[in-house]
């Protein structure tokens, strides 16, 4: 094992004890007076109630408090990158949110950083009908995933698949994408239907756009049906999407690229210990305009331990790995704590398997602080 | 639980897929290393006309050393040589197969290093006749991704 490994592992011993409760998106714990640590594990994820409160539009049937509109999510990461050396990145994100009677808008607009443009990340519109326990979603959101592959990250490695571009089709599970999705609670299952039309395209952390001479964009509406059922400590879940991109090469004439994506993941708790793993197969049938057929592939296995009461801090182990067709294959190790009620410590080695490793962390800070939340 | 089992082992299972071997075996006086990258290689005036992403844009050899790409960028690049080519052609001429590394390493037939992920290097590429050998990327070739190896 690497020694910065160890390094790693044993500092977070050592801090993980008295690691604090967690913050919230602040503008929600004002609203609805609650402690931070109702809807977090350890910052920015969510536990169960969190999980629950985002499905039902957030919003719940308690009296409201206060007028904040606005948080601010304030990210220094910090990543040793194999060919370039040490690199410090500052990052934020702007989180709004107003309810219009059972209408919530959401907003999460990621700041520019080191030359990157600034842009809407997520933009949408939700309701919740009790009656019919579904979730009514419109605008720029994230797929229905199990992890979430953008917001909600516990550590600062691409999930499997999530990222994987296939030939010149650019657009990966990962991109938030435009349209409207409807998500049902039927018993112990929970079905989501998404029908978007575009994405979200710009760096979430910085790096200058550079000309590429490709532009993509959806020919036909993506399709995507995602379900999943609880039984006991047991989650299994299946995924798809259909869809068809128009590529358009500088100089070239246009083409279409017909795709398809399934996958599967199961998740399984026991006390402290959670184990998630996902697997995606994908099908491109013009991924370079000469009618190539594509396979891809890709998941991960993760196990998670979470530490204390109330979960405030966690060790971490995952296997990320897919081909496109070219293979990527790491080892994350990885650790989070609540270094006070508002901020993260994150840190990380990921093990490149036939390649190198790079050590990497992040501190995340919420804003505003409310007082006594 | 045997549901669990299987989805677990099959997660973060690659099928099929290319394994770009780093290196190569071939005998080589010296090895000439160039950079990839499309963010950091701006657009360059070359004989052939303007080319970015590679550095150097123009790399001049001798017969019997060898040529290695490396890929500095943060994203994918592949290095594909465009055969019997004297000019860079309009548009991309490159397929899906400019993903996998090629079997031949002289640089004088069809020689592509594949998809290079961040930080990984390609095989060695023989210079084995005297020649301009113009070459690209699969991903990146309409943002004016190519480059060429003069060898005497």
């Amino acid at each position: 094992m690497p020694s910065k490994v160890l390094i790693a592992i044993a500092v977070a011993c050592a801090i993980l004890a008295c690691a604090a409760p967690a913050s919230a998106i602040p503008l929600y714990a004002q609203r609805y007076r609650l402690q931070c640590e109702q809807c977090h594990t350890v910052i920015p994820e969510l536990n169960a109630f969190g999980i629950s409160f985002r499905e039902h539009g957030y919003q719940l049937p308690l009296p409201r408090h206060g007028t904040t509109g606005i948080a601010i999510r304030y990210q220094l990461q910090y990543q040793v990158d194999p060919t370039n050396g040490p690199r410090y990145t500052p990052g934020g994100i702007v989180l709004s949110n107003f309810d219009f009677g059972k209408i919530s808008a959401f907003v999460h607009y990621n700041l520019g950083a080191q030359g990157g443009p600034a842009g809407l990340y997520l933009g949408y519109l939700a309701s919740y009908n009790e009656h019919t326990e579904t979730l009514y979603r419109a605008g720029l959101f994230e797929l229905p995933l199990p992890q979430s592959p953008g917001q909600r990250l516990d550590d600062l490695q691409q999930y499997g698949y999530y990222g994987a571009h296939v030939g010149l089709n650019d657009l990966p599970l990962s991109s938030p994408r435009w349209g409207a999705q409807v998500e049902r609670t039927i018993g112990n299952a929970v079905v989501d239907a998404v029908l978007d039309t575009g994405e979200f395209k710009g760096a979430a952390y910085g790096g200058a756009p550079v000309p590429t001479g490709e532009t993509t964009s959806a020919q036909t509406p993506e399709v995507g049906l995602f379900a999943h059922v609880l039984s006991g400590p047991f989650v299994f879940g299946v995924e798809g999407l259909d869809g068809t991109r128009r590529i358009v090469l500088t100089g070239k004439a246009p083409f279409d690229d017909g795709y398809t994506r399934a996958g599967l993941w199961t998740s399984f708790t026991a006390g402290q210990l959670q184990l998630q793993s996902e697997q995606w197969f994908g099908r491109d049938f013009n991924a370079d305009g000469f009618g190539t057929l594509v396979g891809s592939s890709g998941g991960y296995v993760r196990a998670k331990y979470y530490i204390g009461e109330g979960d405030h801090a966690y060790l971490g182990i995952r296997y990320d790995a897919y081909q496109n067709p070219i293979i990527t294959r790491d080892v994350t190790y990885y650790g989070a704590f609540m270094l006070f009620k508002h901020a993260r410590i994150l840190f990380q080695q990921v093990q490149t398997i036939g390649g190198t490793g790079s050590f990497g962390g992040a501190l995340t800070v919420a804003f505003p602080w409310p007082p006594n939340l | 639980m045997r549901w669990v089992a299987l989805l677990l082992a099959l997660s973060g299972c690659t099928a099929g897929g290319v394994n770009p071997a780093a290196g190569g075996g071939a005998s080589v006086t010296s090895v000439t290393t160039i950079d990839v990258s499309i963010a950091a290689f701006a657009l360059e005036s070359t004989p052939l006309g303007d080319a970015r992403g590679f550095s150097p844009e123009v790399t001049n050899v001798s017969v019997g050393s060898g040529v290695q790409f490396v890929n500095v960028d943060n994203t994918e690049h592949t290095a594909t040589s465009i055969p019997g080519a004297t000019a860079f052609p309009a548009v991309s001429p490159f397929g899906v197969s400019a993903l996998q590394p090629t079997a031949n390493v002289g640089i004088s037939g069809g020689w592509g290093a594949g998809a290079l992920a961040p930080g990984q290097m390609s095989q060695v590429f023989v210079v084995n006749q005297p020649g301009t050998y113009i070459y690209g990327c699969f991903f990146h070739y309409s943002g004016g991704m190519r480059g060429m190896i003069v060898a005497k």
